[in-house]
């Protein structure tokens, strides 16, 4: 039982540990959406990752600290379109499971 | 007895149409504001602050960012074509819900618009939007652009960009019939705006539309939208409007609820507010939530370089702290609460740090609660704040 404390407590801290890097994306790359759709809003990424909700409350402001939702957010401090839109939050995070057809203004008469 | 009360009943009408048909002039020294229909509450708010210090300021609704703020803006104040004379909104601290007529028409002391001025280039009639000199462009509160929907908890709670570029651009402009999205699918029940208004020009920039091909049958104004989601096929229904026209009147709250939005690039979508029922709005002020603007306020300066007396007066009064309360009950953010900011409709977000910051007394106001982490002081005392903060409005922020 004694041998088996640590060991326990070492796995119970990787796991947190992965959680955390997995759930926390710093992703600072400012390429935007996917393979190229022909729509410029690249309807491809409507569907996905489960929906994280919060439960209201300040967002990540000074001092705030990083509360690392929804899955896949950002933590750092965003300099990027898509980073400020995808930046960590305690706000309730939907998903969007619409798929429509692939369009651009062209499509327009 | 019966023909009496005929009679008594017709002069009755004949009296309130008169009244109504021939409002009495305006004060020669109002402060005349002209601006779209989506900026209309929030006018009010600030003239009825500027009210209790003795400021008149008289709101002409006319219908548009383009045809109002920004034609005020660029035409040269002398001309007189374009001119509105119609009976105007006056807010009098003596009579704050009269109405009166310019007379003669002139230009207006600050025109408003919720778009900034080059997106109403080449709209109907606006050319040039180049400011001339002397006029300047304030940039005031915030407001979230919705798509909204009947509040029906069986309909949708969310919508993507890429969704949104199809139902107010294909198929509204009765392209093929592929490009639908369920439940929005009848062209007849998609309530857009024309190109001259600024909740449309928003939209269309934040999806990448065509600015100059507006939905079909554009709705008149927010009001027209806001009705038109309550009466028509409520389930294949959906508008776009400010959402600070859908805060209740007179006690009655619409029936109508914006819908979370995903933006291009974005892996969710969001509400404007943390979640569905709260108003703190931080979704628009950290840049979660994409589609809002500033409202602008365009403003002549004499030939001596100054503002009149009255307009600067209204100018400072847009960060005051009773301006800020009452922007802020009608579901606007003030400057002082956004942590982003754009320097064109639908642009990219760059961070914002005001000079006196108000999140904490912004969310004060809004939910009746500040945050747990905001901290009272007393105005004009930074002491209690720390080396790195300031008291504003009561309440610590960061300096």
């Amino acid at each position: 039982m004694f041998k088996r404390t640590p060991i326990l407590v070492t796995f119970a801290f990787l796991t947190l540990a992965a959680g955390t890097f997995v759930a926390c994306t710093d992703d600072s790359s400012s390429a935007v959406g996917g393979a190229s759709s022909g729509n410029p809003l690249n309807p491809g990424t409507d569907s996905g990752t489960p929906p994280v909700t919060g439960d209201g409350g300040p967002g990540p402001g000074p001092g705030g600290g990083c509360p690392n939702k929804p899955a896949g957010c950002f933590c750092g401090t965003p300099t990027t379109q898509k980073e400020f839109l995808n930046r960590c939050t305690n706000a309730a995070a939907l998903p969007v499971t619409l798929t429509p057809k692939a369009a651009t203004t062209a499509d327009i008469p | 007895m019966r023909k009496f009360s005929i009679i008594a009943a017709g002069t009755f009408v004949s009296l309130a149409i008169a009244s109504n048909a021939f409002a009495a002039d305006c004060d020669s020294d109002v402060v005349l504001v002209r601006g779209s229909s989506a900026s209309q509450k929030l006018i009010e708010a600030v003239a009825k602050v500027a009210a209790g210090q003795g400021v008149k300021i008289v709101y002409s609704n006319s219908g548009s960012s383009c045809v109002g703020g920004v034609y005020e803006a660029v035409t040269p104040a002398a001309a007189t074509t374009g001119r509105a004379a119609t009976a105007n909104t006056a807010f009098d601290a003596a009579a704050p819900s009269a109405t009166c007529t310019m007379n003669p028409p002139r230009a207006a002391d600050i025109g408003v618009s919720d778009v900034y001025a080059s997106s109403c280039a080449g709209v109907a009639g606006v050319g040039d939007t180049t400011l001339p000199a002397g006029v300047t462009d304030t940039l005031g509160p915030v407001q979230a652009f919705t798509l909204a929907v009947y509040d029906d908890p069986s309909f949708p709670v969310a919508i993507s960009a890429a969704s949104a570029f199809n139902i107010l651009g294909i198929t509204a402009r009765g392209g093929d019939a592929s490009f639908n999205v369920a439940p929005w699918t009848v062209v007849a029940d998609i309530f857009g705006r024309a190109e001259d208004s600024g909740t449309w020009q928003t939209w269309s920039r934040n999806l990448g539309l065509i600015t100059q091909k507006p939905v079909t049958t554009p709705a008149a104004g927010a009001g027209a939208v806001l009705a038109a989601l309550n009466t028509a096929n409520r389930a294949s229904a959906i508008g776009i409007i400010a959402l600070n026209d859908i805060v209740p009147t007179a006690g009655v709250a619409p029936k109508v609820r914006p819908l979370a939005f995903k933006a291009k690039d974005q892996d969710f979508a969001y509400y404007p507010s943390s979640t569905s029922t709260s108003s703190d709005l931080i979704n628009v002020r950290d840049g979660h939530y994409q589609t809002w603007a500033n409202l602008h306020f365009f403003a002549r300066k004499d030939t001596a370089g100054d503002y009149s007396a009255s307009v600067k007066k209204v100018l400072g009064l847009l960060e005051s702290k009773d301006a800020v309360a009452a922007v802020t009950k009608i579901r606007a953010v003030p400057s002082c609460a956004m942590q982003v900011s754009r320097s064109s409709d639908g642009g990219d977000f760059k961070a914002y740090t005001p000079a006196a910051p108000c999140g904490c007394y912004f969310e004060a106001t809004a939910s009746g609660t500040a945050p747990t982490t905001c901290k009272t002081c007393t105005v004009g005392d930074n002491s209690t704040c720390g080396s790195t903060g300031q008291c504003v409005f009561g309440y610590c922020e960061a300096k």
